[in-house]
């Protein structure tokens, strides 16, 4: 296990090119969760301010 | 002529079809990076080459070209996209467009970054002003012109025109990149990046390079549909179908 995580001496290089790909990867996901919810809640918002013609 | 393509070109009809896909994609993407991961980190040599090898950190190749590789493939899909809506005016590619430029920017820094971080054991350094080098950061600097020029102009219409030439014009940098070694013998000249071809590579790092690419690409279907349906949704939100889809989905517990 510590070998493999040792990658030969080059762990730094090894894990900081893999690590990057993985916040990159994951956050973009994460994102664009967020933003769907958002974009969702803010179309339901307009759609029934529509529907009670602006009146609350 | 009733044709299926016809038929998905429609946003109110793409968009449960992007629904229905992405579940598949994610299971895709998930299934061939495990398998690439798996191959390139326990079933390849390590070291690579004979005369003054690469050591472990080569493996840096099973992100660094996947990634490349799909920095240009998603541009060129990219403005495939945005010209097929400027010749044909059609809304839905011009959304195709915007949902995979994000995605594409992404790859084209990771390319970077891991070619950064395998340039320092190999090259000794972490930046060198190499053509290969040069044009994939131009390609960076495109997709973020792309995405910020679109963003920059309030009328949607005109922006997806404006951005789609600018993606157009810069078509012209995925083959520099491409050609960027022209180079047959590195002590002659200042060409870090050596011709290469798929047939030279050894069989297992070939297939885990193979299989992350695929990875990457499920990933970006995912990713990119993902994105287009909430582009749709907001694009036609004065449809009648985006008013029922939203109202299905919206919890209930939050109306007032």
């Amino acid at each position: 296990m510590m070998e493999f995580l040792n990658q030969g001496g080059y762990a730094l290089f090894v894990w900081s090119s893999y690590g990057m790909a993985l916040v990159l990867l994951v956050g973009e996901v994460v994102v664009l969760r967020r933003q769907q919810r958002t974009i969702l809640a803010r179309l339901g918002r307009l759609i029934r301010l529509g529907a009670t013609g602006g009146k609350k | 002529m009733p044709s299926p393509w016809f038929k998905y070109a429609s946003p109110a009809a793409f968009y449960p079809l992007a629904g229905r896909l992405i579940p598949i994609f994610w299971l895709l993407a998930a299934g061939f990076l495990l398998i690439g991961l798996y191959w390139g980190f326990f079933e390849t040599p390590d070291q690579l080459g004979g005369t003054n090898p690469q050591k472990e950190y080569y493996r840096i190749i099973f992100i660094h070209v996947p990634a490349a590789w799909m920095s240009m493939w998603l541009y060129i899909v990219m403005v495939g996209w945005a010209a097929i809506g400027l010749v044909f005016n059609t809304r839905l590619s011009f959304m195709m467009a915007n949902a995979i430029a994000p995605t594409g920017a992404i790859f084209t820094f990771l390319a970077l970054w891991t070619g950064a971080f395998w340039g320092r054991p190999s090259w000794g350094t972490y930046w060198d002003w190499d053509p290969r080098l040069t044009s994939e950061l131009i390609l960076f600097f495109l997709y973020v012109g792309y995405i910020a020029l679109h963003s920059a102009i309030d009328d949607t219409r005109r922006a997806d025109r404006a951005a789609a030439l600018l993606a157009i014009v810069g078509l012209v940098m995925v083959p520099v990149i491409f050609w960027s070694i022209n180079c047959p013998d590195p002590n002659q000249c200042a060409a870090l990046h050596q011709r290469s071809g798929l047939g030279r590579i050894d069989g297992n790092i070939l297939f885990s390079m193979l299989m992350v690419t695929l990875g990457f690409w499920m990933y970006s279907f995912a990713t990119a549909f993902t994105r287009l349906r909430g582009i749709i949704l907001t694009r036609e939100r004065e449809t009648q179908w985006v008013q029922a889809v939203v109202s299905a989905e919206v919890p209930a517990g939050v109306r007032p």
